[in-house]
């Protein structure tokens, strides 16, 4: 199965499931995910915000405004199609892992 | 780097201008986050300020990766629905006109016609026009554009050029007050408070009374505003979660209706129309009559179709019945096809907006199209009298062609410029 090149840095797949969790603004997003990976995953910002604005464009998220303690921030939330593309990278992901687990594992495993 | 020559570096690699401002904001707020971060952890300001915009990283490559993602949106499907429409209006309106013979083959009769095919180029051109201005002046000049409308329509009513007793087909630019509401609504929306809120429903009172100045508007073209309005009034009351938005609309229908009873109670004319419709089983007039004559000789007794002179002005003002009786069902049907995925489009665009003022422009031009559509088909099937709808884009008439034109270059303007507002919808109209 050919693997897209996406899958190799997974941001885009981190970001959706986080957000899938709970709606989010940017900076809380690097943050937690800064936090859950024990700082092996530090986005740079400059990195996120085009994935999350590409990622609103092609509907897999939407955004709103609240305020919170006072700031008024932008908040972005999965959409229905967001939750299935994120299932999709879920199972691609899995796949991927498998394969080299079975590549670096050195035997052959059995199928399934 | 300080912070505003950050983020000026980086907002000026993007080309669409209008998006600007929310990702420069956007940007800021996160950096000035980042700045609290650092100095909890003990660093003092101004380094803090630094190393949070040196974690942004380089506002050129930034800005170019944004500047790919936002580009003004062109709607191409809409724009072609719209394209193949116009085609269809010149080719039916020249086969109406000529009355072509269908004798297992169209024929084409004596020259184009060039006063068709201008029409639709003004139209057109006037559409793309309209596509490439932001619809949120709508908004951000409300009132004021309501008022100056207003006026001019008051003018028009008072001193307009009356022909057969009322101002003809002219009446119908009345429609322009949908988009021009939305815009209302949305600033008395977005400012707040129940007094602006009052005086929003209030508004939708103006083109009702307008309309009954001087020769008076058609009582359809009135009845269908006040519907429309009262739509995108109720759909603002849902959205700030007033639970007796219900209850008002259905008031405001019966005050309606109301007033519409009144005026046929008032008016002998209105009166004796009205009386007639039911007298003669809901035939009004000899358009009607010649319509169900061509259903009936088209379905029933499937006799040979006549020459559509024989039937005077009934074809160029009746475009499916005089399909119909030009060139059988099928190409009826497949119009109604065409006609059936430029409502769909039109709904996908509702959908897809993600604030108010877009939905509620493009809710309310959807249902202008819609309500003429309706009552147009019902005209055509013989349901409705002579005087109900047009044909979007393919009806005979400038008004009513130029007007379709208008609120589809509005409606693609919505869709092009949908990024550009940040009011967001918290309700989802169609799922």
């Amino acid at each position: 199965m050919a693997v897209e090149k996406s899958l190799i840095s997974g941001s885009t797949g981190m970001l959706l499931k986080l957000l899938s969790e709970k709606d989010m603004y940017g900076y809380e997003m690097i943050d937690t995910l800064k936090q859950r990976s024990n700082h092996i995953f530090e986005l740079k910002a400059g990195t996120m915000y085009p994935l999350l604005h590409a990622l609103e464009e092609q509907k897999y998220l939407k955004s709103y405004e609240k305020e919170v303690q006072g700031k008024v921030r932008k908040y972005y939330q999965i959409t229905k199609s967001g939750r299935k593309y994120l299932k999709s990278k879920e199972d691609a992901w899995r796949d991927y892992a498998k394969a080299v687990e079975q590549v670096l594992g050195g035997t052959s495993y059995a199928a399934g | 780097m300080q912070l505003d020559e950050y983020l000026s570096k980086m907002t000026e690699q993007i080309r669409y201008r209008k998006i600007r401002p929310q990702i420069r904001d956007e940007f800021e707020k996160h950096i000035l986050d980042q700045q609290e971060q650092f100095k909890r952890n003990g660093m003092d300001q101004k380094d803090a300020l630094k190393m949070a915009i040196l974690e942004m990283g380089d506002p050129v490559s930034v800005g170019a990766m944004l500047d790919r993602i936002h580009r003004p949106k062109m709607d191409w499907r809409l724009l072609g629905l719209v394209g193949i429409l116009s085609v269809l209006g010149v080719i039916l309106q020249q086969l109406l006109e000529d009355g072509g013979q269908v004798n297992g083959a169209l024929l084409w009769m004596s020259g184009v016609d060039l006063s068709r095919i201008c029409l639709v180029a003004v139209g057109v051109g006037l559409m793309l026009l309209l596509c490439m201005l932001d619809h949120s002046f709508l908004s951000k000049r409300g009132w004021l554009l309501y008022g100056i409308f207003s006026g001019i329509t008051a003018g028009h009513h008072l001193f307009g050029r009356s022909v057969n007793g009322g101002l003809g087909a002219s009446v119908l630019w009345m429609y322009l007050y949908i988009p021009l509401y939305a815009g209302v609504l949305h600033q008395c929306a977005k400012r707040g408070g129940r007094k602006r809120m009052f005086l929003a429903a209030s508004a939708i009172a103006v083109p009702w009374l307008i309309g009954g100045i001087g020769s008076g508007m058609s009582l359809v073209v009135r009845m269908n505003l006040l519907v429309i309005q009262l739509l995108m009034l109720s759909v603002v009351l849902y959205q700030k979660g007033t639970r007796s938005c219900v209850c008002f609309i259905s008031i405001s229908w019966c005050v309606g209706l109301g007033a519409a009873c009144l005026k046929f109670v008032l008016h002998p004319y209105m009166r004796h129309r009205f009386l007639a419709f039911f007298a003669h089983g809901g035939n009004m007039d000899a358009g009607q009559s010649r319509v169900r004559e061509i259903l009936s000789l088209a379905f029933l007794r499937h006799q040979p179709v006549l020459n559509g002179s024989a039937y005077g002005d009934v074809t160029s003002d009746y475009v499916v019945t005089g399909l119909l009786q030009k060139a059988g069902c099928l190409p009826v049907i497949l119009l109604l096809v065409v006609l059936v995925f430029f409502f769909i489009k039109l709904v996908d665009i509702i959908r897809r907006q993600k604030n108010q003022l877009g939905t509620l422009i493009a809710l309310g031009c959807t249902l202008v199209f819609l309500i003429q559509t309706v009552e147009y088909l019902l005209m055509n099937f013989g349901v409705l009298p002579g005087m109900f709808g047009t044909l979007p884009f393919l009806s005979a008439g400038g008004h009513t062609t130029l007007l379709m034109y208008v609120l589809a270059g509005i409606l693609l303007s919505t869709y092009r410029f949908q990024d550009v507002t940040t009011d967001y919808n918290n309700v989802t109209l169609v799922p």
